[in-house]
This record gives structure tokens, sequence and C-alpha cells, in this order.
């Protein structure tokens, strides 16, 4: 059973997708853990990782998501465990998630110092478990030569089984090889895939915003499915936001206030994926009817509209388990841009 | 003289404006006064003096050389306010404004100052944008309406000027007397409450009707409506039943009490009785105000007509009439004039071979009965009836019931005959009706003002809680700069008002959360604890039902990540771990400080859904028991506290004893605007109630 530790020097910068495009490539058994989970998920008593369900999902894994976290918060893993006992669980979750499994996918937290005071950090998985650690790295390009060179710092302090460096969502692949690849190959850093940006990657559906902002969908259940390009403020007048171009472009969300019932209509009357409705306020009922008849879920927050602009802002696309499409992309995407054969050595 | 009474008699009259242009109100108003027979002495005020309607006209208020009760200013709005200050320099004791061109179309400044100005100066403002006042003991008709009013003893207050011309007008054709008519206008300073406080003692004046629009000094009001029902019955409508916005308030009890919902629950409360419109209402002060309040409730209907009879039967269901169901006594009072095939049970039917005879036998027995407290008798046109003779039948019967001290009503269908006999009584007072819901809707009102002052009380149920440990609580909170109390803090006020709720304590950490649930015993449920944390479920800040350490940490991680991820600058003290408390009937109970009517109480049927259901009933202050039994009883859930499908009753002591301490809470504790239990549980009678989630929000100001 082959071990790899996937971690990241910064957020977000796609650990679980390539994952999945990983695994995908490798064509065989896989085992996934997240041992700090950091997307939680908690419903009827059950607490379990965002990251775990999905790839349990996607490889039909027979064990269960909430096997696949030690723990989500600091407060729990200081109160059970030491260095030596989360050792210990981790081997034991570890072997019950391995077994008959080629490959074991071990994913670090959000960056790569996250959970170091309670042992879980991703360098300190790759120790206790022997496994090979590979780091995604993404952003501008001075961010991810920055990220390189920490990186080998923290390499010359350590002693583990480092697999390479994946660069992703990177805009240009070509020009990255030509003018910094060289300088990285240099440093001794093996870079096993530069993965290039996809636009389509970033687009998540309306049900998808809902979910993020736990808001109420008070109509339009049946365009939950539409696809989120753009989000627009509808903070001017209607006629204003009429005689603006990208209010007619299609997949768009508007965020106005639930009081704001000529904001709406004119929402209602171009292609709109969804409306926000913030303050906790609904707009009449004529209104409602008119976005049910248009299939346009109207999601209602609590929040008010600065507030509301600002949690989307901070939403990552993250893949679901309806993104079919986005799925291939990412077996497509690492099939082409990254050295699978690195990948498959033990 | 208090001041009503300058207005309601006055021995001296000013028209200020008044105009010998036939189209003009000035004119109007002077003709109405005059022509109108009022006796005192009449000042027209123009600065073209001369000779009106037979008055020597002045060219100023400060030329009459006498003093003056009551000054109509009828003159453009931009003059009133110097209007106003010669009338204070005259010392004339109150103006009636009629003019408009006030706060109703936004100049709310002018209408400040003339009201400010005239208060400083001792005169009493009526209005602005009235159509005026008619008083039958002073024969005095200062309106631009109808001259034909009819004297009687019916008093009419009216927010809307134009619907108060038309309503004297209607009351003409009706034949309904009156002994006073108002119009408040803008209410500026005289208002529904000291008309109120006037017509109580008005000896001229047996029921009153109010038009109201919108409710400024609500507590005032309601005190006032509850002395005056004491006394005499009040009819109230109030347009804007519909007027309630989808406005987000932090409180259920708040988003409930749609102002038009506490409206009508506090009049109710205090036996006004509320007409959807003007014919129920005009139709409810005829009959109160011409017939006799019975003595108790058993109501007879007499009828010749099955169908019409059992018609009839479900009005007074939906009446809340009260059938006379003694059936051997029934049987004993009218066997003697019931045929062998007719039926002595209540509807006491005389059968389709009725005439007016037979009537006449029924009603005689009905009338010597002491069993007996009123009559609705239905006269349906069959083929043998002598409609000729109807009446006749009325004629003789409605003085002797009277006399007797027992409402009797008429309702009559048929032909021509019946038609003609129904007009012949129109306007003179007698119950004559044409539908059984008619008449029945009058004997309802009645009844609902009979049922009301049969159980009216003095007693203020009020109970002894803790004042200084609660405001001390509220003055931390306010010292934290929060409109709001912590789920502790508003445990802490539960348990000083005895309130019973779970036990509970906040953990700061997770060993404290795991050591408190051992202390308090599994299953426990845990709550986020921060001020910036109001709404904790959409938070993801509560957990339910956890049975054991490991529940309690999952949830305590759960909670700690969902709230950082849903507010990340709010301030954490840590999670409330509490007793989980075992199932029940789920209520909600609410106090709140109404802006409009001032302390108030709510129950209803509690839960997630409450303000689907609005399942709920408001009371105001004073409260007492009968109310509080009536507030519970009036919610449609009512019976799941009687206990259904084999449950026993739930502890309904142990509710009335919550409403009753929330509702002093809110009463004494001025900092506090809103206290909602949401849930309340409710168990069985004797086990008493637990208050899970307490919602308190404090005034926004310093208290």
């Amino acid at each position: 059973m082959k071990k790899i530790v996937v971690a990241s020097m910064r957020k977000n910068a796609g650990k679980t997708s390539v994952i999945v495009g990983i695994a995908k490539a490798l064509h065989e058994k896989i085992g996934y853990m997240k041992p700090f989970g950091d997307r939680l998920f908690y419903r009827k008593k059950r607490l379990w990782d965002y990251d775990s369900a999905l790839i349990t999902h996607i490889f039909n894994l027979e064990e269960n998501p909430e096997e696949m976290s030690i723990g989500f918060d600091p407060s729990k893993l200081r109160y059970m465990y030491d260095t030596e006992s989360i050792k210990k669980k981790l081997h034991e979750v570890i072997s019950k998630i391995g077994k008959d499994k080629a490959t074991v996918f071990v994913e670090g937290g959000k960056d790569i110092g996250y959970g170091i005071s309670v042992n879980l950090d991703a360098i300190s998985l790759a120790q206790f478990i022997d496994g090979k650690l590979l780091i995604v790295i993404s952003g501008d390009d001075d961010t991810i030569l920055d990220d390189i060179n920490l990186f080998k710092k923290c390499l010359h302090m350590t002693n583990i089984n480092f697999g390479g460096v994946i660069v992703n969502k990177v805009r240009d692949v070509q020009d990255f090889k030509d003018i910094y690849l060289p300088g990285i190959m240099d440093m001794g850093i093996k870079v096993i895939g530069i993965i290039p940006s996809r636009e389509e990657l970033t687009h998540f559906s309306v049900n998808y915003l809902a979910e993020r902002l736990l808001a109420k969908v008070i109509t339009g259940e049946g365009g939950l499915r539409n696809t989120v390009k753009t989000i627009l403020i509808g903070a001017m007048s209607p006629s204003t936001a009429l005689s603006t171009p990208g209010f007619h472009e299609g997949n768009k969300v508007v965020i106005t206030g639930g009081d704001r019932s000529d904001m709406i209509l004119a929402a209602l009357e171009t292609d709109t994926a969804g409306i926000i409705l913030t303050g906790n306020i609904l707009p009449p009922q004529n209104i409602i009817s008119k976005a049910s008849e248009r299939n346009v879920p109207l999601l209602s927050v609590p929040l008010d509209t600065y507030q509301t602009a600002k949690q989307i802002e901070n939403i990552e696309p993250l893949l679901t388990k309806d993104d079919a499409d986005k799925i291939v992309l990412w077996e497509q995407l690492v099939q082409e841009y990254l050295n699978v054969t690195e990948i498959r050595k033990d | 003289m208090t001041d009503m009474k300058y207005l309601f008699e006055p021995q001296s009259i000013a028209v200020i404006g008044a105009s010998l242009d036939t189209s003009k109100i000035g004119y109007k108003v002077l003709e109405n006064i005059i022509l109108g027979g009022y006796r005192g002495k009449v000042y027209p005020i123009n600065p073209r003096s001369g000779e009106m309607l037979g008055h020597p006209a002045f060219k100023d208020l400060e030329d009459v050389n006498a003093a003056i009760d009551l000054a109509c200013i009828v003159i453009p709005a931009r003059f009133v306010f110097d209007a106003v200050r010669k009338c204070a320099k005259k010392r004339v004791k109150t103006a009636l404004i009629i003019t408009s061109g006030f706060s109703e179309v936004g100049n709310i400044t002018e209408e400040k100052k003339i009201t400010a100005y005239a208060r400083e100066h001792g005169v009493r403002i009526l209005g602005p944008n009235i159509f005026g006042v008619y008083s039958a003991k002073a024969s005095l008709n200062a309106t631009f309406g109808t001259r034909d009013v009819i004297a009687g003893n019916v008093a009419i207050i009216t927010q809307s000027g134009a619907l108060g011309a038309s309503m004297i007008g209607k009351t003409a054709v009706e034949n309904i007397g009156l002994s006073a008519m108002v119009s408040v206008g803008n209410k500026a300073d005289i208002d529904e409450s000291e008309l109120l406080d006037y017509l109580i003692t008005h000896d001229q004046t047996k029921i009153i009707l109010i038009y109201v629009e919108g409710v400024k000094e609500g507590e005032r009001l309601i005190k006032a409506l509850n002395e005056t029902t004491k006394k005499k019955p009040v009819v109230v409508i109030k347009s804007g039943r519909s007027a309630k916005g989808a406005i987000a308030a932090a409180s259920h009890t708040g988003s409930l009490a749609g102002a038009d919902e506490v409206f009508d629950a506090l009049v109710r409360q205090y036996g006004v009785l509320r007409a959807e419109d003007i014919r129920d209402a005009f139709d409810w002060c005829k009959f109160l105000s011409n017939n006799p309040m019975p003595k108790g409730e058993h109501t007879v209907i007499i009828t010749n007509g099955g169908g019409i009879g059992v018609m009839t039967a479900d009005a007074c269901e939906k009446y809340g009439v009260k059938l006379y169901d003694d059936l051997p006594a029934l049987n004993g009072i009218f066997s003697g004039v019931v045929p062998d095939f007719g039926s002595t049970k209540n509807p006491i039917d005389l059968t389709g071979q009725a005439t007016t005879a037979e009537f006449d036998g029924a009603l005689d027995v009905a009338l010597h009965n002491d069993n007996i407290d009123a009559v609705i008798t239905l006269l349906s046109e069959v083929a043998v009836f002598d409609s000729e003779n109807m009446p006749e039948l009325i004629k003789k019967y409605y003085p002797q019931y009277k006399e007797k001290g027992k409402p009797i009503l008429f309702s009559c269908l048929g032909g021509d005959k019946v038609q003609n006999c129904i007009n012949s009584y129109h306007g003179s007072g007698h119950p004559v009706y044409g539908g059984a819901y008619e008449s029945v809707s009058c004997l309802g009102a009645m009844y609902r003002y009979y049922n009301y002052l049969a159980n009216r009380s003095e007693e203020i149920a009020l109970a002894d809680i803790p004042k200084k440990a609660i405001e001390e609580i509220v003055r931390k909170a306010r010292e934290d700069k929060r409109h709001f109390l912590l789920a502790h803090e508003a445990q802490a006020i539960m348990k000083a008002a005895g309130i019973p709720a779970p036990q509970s304590r906040v953990a700061r950490t997770l060993d404290e959360a795991v050591q408190y649930s051992g202390e308090i015993g599994y299953p426990v449920v845990m709550k986020i604890a921060s001020k910036d944390i109001i709404h904790k479920s959409d938070a993801g800040g509560v957990a339910l039902d956890l049975e054991n350490s490991n529940e309690v940490i999952d949830a305590y991680q759960a909670i700690m990540q969902s709230c950082r991820t849903y507010n990340p600058s709010a301030k954490i003290e840590g999670v409330d771990v509490l007793e989980m408390a075992r199932p029940g009937t789920e209520l909600i109970i609410g106090a709140r400080r109404d802006k409009i009517f001032g302390p108030i109480v709510m129950f209803g049927l509690g839960g997630i859904y409450v303000e689907v259901m609005k399942d709920i009933s408001f009371r105001a202050f004073p409260l007492n028991h009968h109310e509080i039994t009536n507030m519970i009883k009036e919610v449609r859930s009512y019976p799941l506290l009687l206990g259904v499908r084999g449950e026993k009753k739930k502890d309904i002591d142990g509710i009335m004893d919550t409403i009753i301490k929330l509702g002093t809470i809110i009463k004494r504790c001025e900092a506090i605007s809103d206290i909602e239990i949401n849930p309340l549980v409710a168990y069985e009678e004797g086990e008493g109630v637990k208050a899970l989630d307490v919602r308190i929000l404090l005034l926004k100001g310093e208290r």
C-alpha cells in the first residue's frame, strides 16, 4: 500500500481536486483520509469532513467518512491525545482504511502548518506514516516562488519522503516552464506537474451557493442546478441595472435586499441564475410567484448585502459530487500535465 | 366645567371663516349651527363683517365683546396658526380646526406648532382635518354634514371626516338617534380616549360607536375603553386589517403582533364589540340602544319553518348565542301551544300550518316564562300564514318583551307582504330583520357584551418578581453595549422569576463542556454562547440530545467550527451546556412593550412553525386570571392542553403562572422590550412547565 500525503503551503490550493484527478488517473483501488478535518459537516450527531464525503462518493469507498478524520478542533485533539497516542490512532485508522487498497491518500489541513500544535500538520503526518509528501502550490508567480523557497527550507529541517511539487492553477504553463521552472530545478526541488487554470473549474451551482450561505430556498428549487458565473449587487435603481450590459449576461446571481421588489423584478426580467435576498426580508407573494414561474431560485439569508457579498467572496468553488464534468476534466488535466508515473513509484 | 363640556355644551360659538358663499364650508357650518337650533350665542367672524344669516358678523375675533367657549376654524391652513393665537388671546376654551392640510398631507411641523401653542395657552384643539361636532344636548350641529340629525342615545366618534359626514346621513335614514357625533381627524390634541372619558357619564348616551383608522396612544385608549365598557357598550369599526408588512422582527412575538391582531385582541379583552363594517355596526347600535340586556343566556327560537330554524340555530352557533336546551322544561313550556306534529325542542317548530295566532300563543308563554331570556321569532310566509297580521304581532309583543327585560327579534322571510312589514318597521327601532344571520348577529353582539359584564373582574394578576436582580442582569448587558441578553442571562432571569428552566452552565473549554455535561446528567443540549451570534441554529451553534462524552466532544467541535465560519469576528464566550428537557407540549409565551398599546402578553402553540400556524392570542394590562384563562382557551390548539388521543391534561396552572410572571416582568422592568419563551414545554397536570429557549431584548436607549 502506497501512502501519499498531499499538502499545500496555503489554503485553497486545490489539494482535494488534485487527489481526485490523480486517483482517477491511477485507475487503482484507493483509500482516503483527512486526519485533521477542516470542512466540517455535523448532522444528526454525526461529524465528517466535506472532502472525505466527496471522495467516498466519487470512488464508492466502503468506509464511513466519519472514520476518515481524527478531529476537527484542536480542543478535542488536545483533550484526547498526546503525540504518542495520536500516532497510534493515525496508524489504526490508516490500516483500516488502507486494507486491500493500492494507494491511500492522506490530505493535510488547509495549509502546511495547520494542526502543528496537535501533531497533525502535513509534515508530521508524512513522518508518522512514512508517506510520500506531495506539495500543491498555487497563486501568482511570485507567491509560487516564495512558497517553493519556504518549503525548501522546511525540507532541510525535516526527514521526509518528498515526492515533489505540483504547481496548480497556472495561467500559462509554457511561460511558467520557460521562465521559472529552470530556477526551481536548480534549487533541487522536484516539480512533478504544472496544471493550468481553467475557468470552468471556478464556477459553481446556485445550490452550492445556498448551502455555503446557509440560505433558505424560498422558491425556484428547479433552478438550483443553474451555474453561477458572475455575482452582481443590486443596489442601484432598476433602470440603471437594466442599462448596465453586465446585468443582461446569463448565469448571474443578484444580491439585493428582500424589500427591493423593483430590483428583484428587474433581475427576473433578465437571464438570472438565482437571487439572494438579504436581511431575512421576504418580498411580496406576487414576486415569489413570479420567481417560481420562471424557476429562478430565491435564497433568503439573514446577513445584510455587504456581509453576504463578503461571504461569497470567501467561498471556494469546491468540487461537489454532482460535478461530473469537472471530475472528468481533472482526470484529463492530471494525465496531461502531471507525471503520474512518478506518483506510481513506491 | 370640564374641557369636554365646552365642546359638547358651549354657551357661545365663533365661526372663524364664516361665509355667505353657499358653496363654502364656512357657510355650511354657520348655517347648520344657526338653523340646527343651537340656543347659545353665535359670532360669525369674517373680514367683511356685516350680517350673516341674521347674526352680526365680526371682522376679527378680538372685536367680539363676550366670552367664547368654542371656535370653529374654517379658513385655509396657512392662516390657522394666527387664528389659534387669537383664540388663545380671547381665552377661547376649545378650537375646532375643520381645515385640512396638516399632518395628513405631511405638514406635521405646522400642526405641531399650532398644538404646542394652544397647549401652552390653555386652548384645547379638536382636529385638524375634521367635519365638526354634533351635540344633541346643546342642539348643536357644528358640522358641514346634513342638518337632518335625529336626536337619540348613540354617540359616534370618527377619525374619518368624510365617513363621519356620510354616517350622519345614514343615521337619519336608519332612524338612529344621535346623542353626539365627534370627528377627531388628525387627533393633534383631543382624541378618542378623552372623548370616551366624557361620554362615560354622558346621560344621553347609551351606546358609543367609534370608527378608528390608526391608534396613536393605544395604552390610554385601552384604559378609556376599559372604563367605558363597564358602564355602556362600545362598538368599534377599525379599518386597516390587512395593513401588515412583512417586517423581519427579532422575536416571534414582534413579528406576530401585527397592529391589527393586537388591536382586535385587546378590544375584545375589554368587552368592545368590533364590527366588520358600518352595516353591522349600525345594526348592533340600533339593537343595543333599543332593547333590554337579557338576564340570562337561555335563547329560544320560535319558527314555522324547519329549514329556517336550523339555519338560525347555525347562526346562533356562529355568533355565540346559546340555545336553551333543557328539553323536558321546553316541552313543559310549549307543549300546550305546539301542535302534536311540531317540535318543542329548540327551535320550537310551530310547523307550516301555524298562523300568527299560534305565534301569539307561543310568544305569550315564552314572555311569561322566567327560564327564557331571549326569543328569536322566525316568520316564514308559507301557504297558510297570514302575513298581513305580522305587523300587529310585532307591535303587540315587542313592547311587552322590552318591558319584561327580554330581548326579542323578528326574522321575516317571504314575499311582498313580508317585505312591506320589514320596511314599515325600518328605522323604527323595532328589531325586525330580513335574514336570520342579520338578527342573530345583533343578539350575538348583545350576548358578547352581556358575558363581558358578567365575567369582568377587577382583580389584577401580578407576580412577585425580584425586580432589582433582573435589572442588575440588564445593567450588565447594557454595559456590554448589548440590546439583548445572552442565553445564560435570560436563564438567570427565569430562575430569579421562578419560571422553571433546564439546568445550564457556560463551558469555556471542551474539558468544561465534558465535565458540566457529566454533572448535569446526560442527555444534554449545547448551544453557542456569543453576543455576536443571535440566530444560533442558523450558525450551526446548537446540538441536541447528546448522550455521552463522545457526542459532547463531537458537538463541541462542530459548534465551534461552524460558528467561527458563520461569523469569524464573533466573540465566543463558550457553549451553554443545558439539561435536555423531556418532551411535552411545545408552547410559546411572549411579552412585549408594544409601541402603541404598551405591555402586552402573547400565548400560543410554539415550536419552529409558530409564524406559519399563527395560533396565538394577545392580552394587555391589567391582566387577571379570567382573561388569562380566556387567552389560553382562545387558541385553536387548546384541546391539546386538555389532552387528546389518551394523553392527560397539561399543567395549565403552570402556563398561567408563566404568563403572569412574563407579563409582570415586562410591566415592571421598563428596560426590557421583549421576552419570549419558545418553546415552553408543558407537562402533565401537576408536573409543571419548562422554559427551554428564552430570548430577551432590551429597549434601545438608556433606561
